[in-house]
């Protein structure tokens, strides 16, 4: 009930410009937009070349209810935007597979999401100046965990609270799964928290391929705007 | 000026910058390409499948109880570790099984004695004969075609061996190579050691403190001590070996180096290796790079047919002990290329498909998004039989699958009905081939003794027959070798589309362009291929000129083999526009329809081309099928195999559903006055069914099963 009240009204719209455009998304990504009854889903999605790989983005728009609305291709160094009219409000989803090319999704006007838990982790590469996810109220402690398993890479994760202090740090490699656990002091739950990917400071590492995701107690979104991370995490969906 | 293609390297472009290209050139390095790959023949017809199993454990020697549990459904194939008098890494030591990585360290890697060598030897020949009397039909141990373990500072592993020779000669190594194993490796082309398996920090992590080298298969020495390991391992009574790393060949050393002269020397002449490389003696000639345009064409080339000839020799050293003895290189996915050229003449390839956004086996992967938002993925190998079909029935598929990769998901895992849907489609689709299955006998057993004995009773629904298809797709894997990797991946888009509509397809490769008049009722689609040579896109033309059928997928050709700019008009309509051409017919499409394609090439052939259907409309795209037609002398004229793909992956996935109320479709003509059965493993007897005939086309209503069924037409 709570979440169709805030399809309803969606507070919080924008549209990310060119040059905002992060993270880039490798293989399969899950984005998701809140959009109210009689509105228009208006992707922006680019698709671009990575090395010798050959592979389009192909991208589907799912509703609430599981059908398919859209679906379609986007050549590499290519851009496409696609349009949806919402005949059922609520919760959408956009699939983005692009194999080991990157692409990148906006959603104009309408909040919006990336989903990022242990089944469907953030598959991204290079930096991301700054993305949030919502802290619910009642969480004591919570982990992040990531990975940069090629050989000669590595990330620098930087976590910042609410209030844009920082929170927890991770430099170096991370061949392996890594875990950062972060304790929230008081009043810094129920808002959101974000996190930056930077290159590792450890000489001879590079930042390129990096996989991330929370622990449970988070709910799986992270978005480019504070108060869409706040909207859908407090939606309750998981 | 010649017209040059872009990105090019420089010697390319100077290659080009000359007015003229003879024919003869070009007609040499084409032919001479086909005289390296026999192609299907009109020989070839199709094998039974066989159930395979691959079991790295290390327990197997001196552990009778592990030969009662496979004895429980003993496969037709068993796949061992290292399970060998002799390891080809790190020569005779004390662990067994495993592969590369494994057991790489401590007392696992203690040199033996000859004397336990020897009584290794007796030990495995006992229990490979157990295996066989078990009902093994065939057991292969594990080696490599590249790895070489230790340290060549210190002398561990190999090099400490090699210190050694003379100790165990008397098990046929003969005399010490002359090389030291230093000089076996692979080398760049600044003279450095190749490393295929990077890592930073003093060691090869699963051998620290020693490291991971990769010998040269054109190094006399390295082929002296491989070839020796695979006689041993005949001689203990296996079958054949699995080479893993089976194309891990980028070396410039001496070796390479000369054995390319005279690679080169033997497909040009003086004067065209000036004019295409820029070459005036034959001591200039080097291997290539990347970016050197067609002379790291040539150099990628040389490579494929080290390895091809690698290949046979290891299959050779085997023979001289059993004349059975088989090679089961991996190195086949994502390289048809291997397939084609490298594995052209070893028994098996296997197709090591670990990573998928949902796992690789095939099935149904059910994933849940947010909230009760969740989507459907239909996982499936067909690519990877239709190709080893396509190449000729030679090698054979081994596909192995992963539930995601490196970690596993248990919502992707293989069940009971995911192994049999596994073996089964190996069965649907490719020739004497078989799937993956863990030595997990609880599990898996009744799935694999369920489909060998399917298998094997039927043989008649596989053997002898050849691809029915109304689609011909244009598959060819050396456009790799030109930079081309746009075309496979197209390819791999046109697969999936066709088997979403049910439309039955054939790969078909370079050698094999219809001739012009054949198979006009058919269609054949030209996909993503931008180099073909001058003949090849004549042969299309006059195909199509004859009245053929053509799709033409972007990217359209743009260079011969010479990489000199190539164009036809004909085959460049308008995007999705058909264009009559003499009496044939074009259809351009800048891409390949996520929908719809049944459609557009029905409407092109002016007959439907979906094989199946409902009382209601098209079949589910998680149904797909495939048609076999009788080429020797048998039993039924035409074989159709459907698969439900709907099989939910998962440790605790429910049973697939019953799949009801399907109905083939086949052109009438095929059907007149014939009889149709339905056979599943599902059900101990076959089922005579009916066949309605309206409109020119005959259709077969299917009774209901869960994974797999196959329909025979027997004309009567």
């Amino acid at each position: 009930m709570r979440l169709l009240c805030l399809c309803l009204t969606p507070a919080f719209v924008g549209v990310l410009h060119a040059g905002e455009q992060w993270p880039l998304l490798r293989h399969t990504s899950y984005v998701v937009a809140l959009a109210p009854e009689g509105s228009v889903i208006r992707a922006s999605l680019s698709c671009e070349r990575r090395a010798s790989y050959p592979e389009w983005l192909q991208y589907t728009i799912i509703d609430s209810s599981g059908a398919e609305l859209a679906r379609g291709e986007v050549a590499p160094g290519d851009r496409a935007r696609p349009r949806v009219e919402v005949k059922r409000p609520g919760i959408h989803v956009i699939e983005l597979a692009c194999g080991w090319n990157v692409c990148t999704c906006a959603v104009e006007g309408l909040p919006y999401a990336q989903v990022v838990k242990r089944r469907l982790p953030l598959q991204t590469i290079g930096p991301i100046p700054r993305m949030y996810f919502y802290v619910p109220g009642k969480c004591a402690a919570f982990s992040m965990f990531f990975s940069s398993s090629v050989t000669g890479e590595g990330l620098r994760l930087r976590v910042r609270d609410p209030e844009g202090r920082q929170a927890g740090t991770y430099d170096g490699d991370a061949d392996d799964l890594q875990k950062l656990s972060l304790r929230p002091g008081p009043g810094q739950t129920g808002k959101a928290w974000s996190f930056a990917i930077e290159k590792p400071t450890t000489p001879g590492l590079a930042l390129d391929d990096v996989l991330l995701h929370f622990s449970d107690e988070i709910p799986p979104f992270v978005a480019a705007r504070a108060e869409w991370a706040q909207q859908l995490g407090e939606g309750g969906l998981r | 000026m010649g017209t040059t293609v872009g990105g090019r390297g420089a010697t390319l472009m100077r290659v080009f910058s000359l007015v003229s290209f003879t024919r003869a050139v070009v007609t040499l390095v084409v032919a001479t390409a086909s005289a390296a790959w026999a192609g299907a023949g009109e020989d070839w017809v199709s094998e039974p499948p066989i159930t395979y199993v691959l079991d790295y454990g290390s327990k197997h020697l001196g552990h009778p109880e592990w030969l009662d549990e496979t004895a429980e459904a003993p496969p037709t194939l068993l796949h061992l570790g290292k399970d060998v008098p002799m390891t080809h890494n790190w020569g005779p030591i004390e662990a067994l099984g495993g592969e590369n990585q494994a057991y790489g360290k401590g007392d696992y890697i203690r040199r033996l004695s000859p004397q336990e060598v020897a009584g290794r030897i007796g030990g495995l020949k006992a229990m490979v004969a157990q295996l066989h009397q078990r009902g093994v039909t065939m057991v292969m141990p594990y080696i490599c075609s590249m790895t070489v373990a230790g340290h060549h500072q210190t002398r561990t592993g190999l090099w400490e061996l090699y210190d050694h020779w003379s100790d165990y000669s008397a098990f046929g190594l003969g005399p010490q190579p002359e090389l030291d194993v230093t000089d076996w490796l692979q080398r760049g082309p600044d003279g450095g050691m190749v490393r295929f398996y990077r890592y930073s920090g003093d060691a090869y992590p699963a051998y620290a403190p020693n490291h991971r080298y990769a010998a040269c298969a054109n190094n006399p020495g390295w082929q002296h001590w491989l070839y020796s390991v695979t006689r041993l391992a005949a001689s203990c009574g296996y079958d054949g070996v699995f080479v893993d790393n089976g194309s891990s060949q980028r070396c410039y050393c001496r070796f390479c180096r000369a054995q390319f002269r005279q690679f080169l020397m033997a497909r040009c002449n003086s004067t065209q290796l000036d004019r295409l490389f820029g070459l005036r003696q034959p001591a200039e000639i080097t291997l290539g790079q990347k970016g050197d345009g067609l002379l790291y064409t040539e150099t990628l080339r040389f490579w494929l047919e080290t390895v091809h000839k690698h290949q046979a020799a290891i299959a050779q050293a085997g023979k001289a002990v059993n004349p059975q003895f088989r090679v089961f290189p991996n190195g086949g996915h994502g390289r048809p290329e291997n397939v084609k050229l490298a594995f052209r003449d070893s028994d098996y390839v296997m197709f090591e498909k670990s990573v998928g956004d949902y796992g690789t086996h095939p099935g149904l992967a059910r994933l849940k998004i947010v909230g009760d938002v969740a989507v459907s993925k239909y996982n499936d190998n067909v690519y990877e039989y239709k190709l080893t079909v396509a190449a000729g029935g030679k090698p054979r598929s081994l596909v192995l699958t992963r539930a995601g990769y490196p970690r596993r998901d248990p919502d992707l895992e293989l069940n009971h009905w995911t192994a049999y849907l596994g073996m089964a489609e190996a069965a649907a689709f490719g020739s004497g081939g078989g799937f993956l299955i863990r030595p997990q006998y609880s599990t898996f057993g009744p799935a694999l003794t369920m489909c060998r004995g399917f298998f094997e009773s039927h043989a008649d629904l596989y053997s002898g027959y050849r691809p029915q298809a109304l689609v011909s797709v244009l598959h060819f894997p050396e456009q790799k070798l030109y930079g081309n990797t746009e075309h496979l991946s197209v390819v791999k888009r046109l697969t999936r589309a066709l088997l979403d509509e049910h439309v039955l397809f054939e790969y078909l490769m370079e050698e094999e362009v219809p001739a012009p008049g054949s198979e006009s009722r058919r269609l054949v689609v030209a996909p993503g291929l931008e180099y073909l040579s001058r003949q090849q896109l004549r042969a299309l033309e006059d195909y199509v000129r004859a009245g053929g059928n053509l799709v033409v997928v972007d990217p359209t050709p743009r260079a011969d083999l010479m990489g000199q700019a190539l164009r036809s008009d004909l085959l460049e309509p308008a995007d999705g526009q058909v264009a009559g051409v003499g009496d044939g017919k074009v259809l351009r499409l800048a891409r390949v329809p996520l929908a719809g394609i049944a459609s557009r090439l029905s409407q092109m052939l002016g007959r439907s081309v979906r094989t199946l259907g409902t009382a209601d409309g098209p079949a589910p795209r998680w149904i797909r099928a495939n048609a076999w037609r009788r080429h020797t002398p048998g039993p039924h004229a035409l074989v159709y195999h459907i698969l439900n793909y709907a099989t939910p992956l998962g440790v605790t996935a429910t049973p697939p559903e019953l799949q009801q109320g399907l109905e083939l479709r086949v052109s009438a003509e095929l059907m007149d006055g014939a009889s149709a059965q339905a056979f599943t493993p599902e059900r101990a007897q076959a089922v005579q069914l009916q066949v309605a005939t309206t409109d020119g086309m005959a259709t077969v209503k299917l009774p209901p099963f869960r994974v797999y069924t196959v329909v025979t037409v027997d004309s009567i």
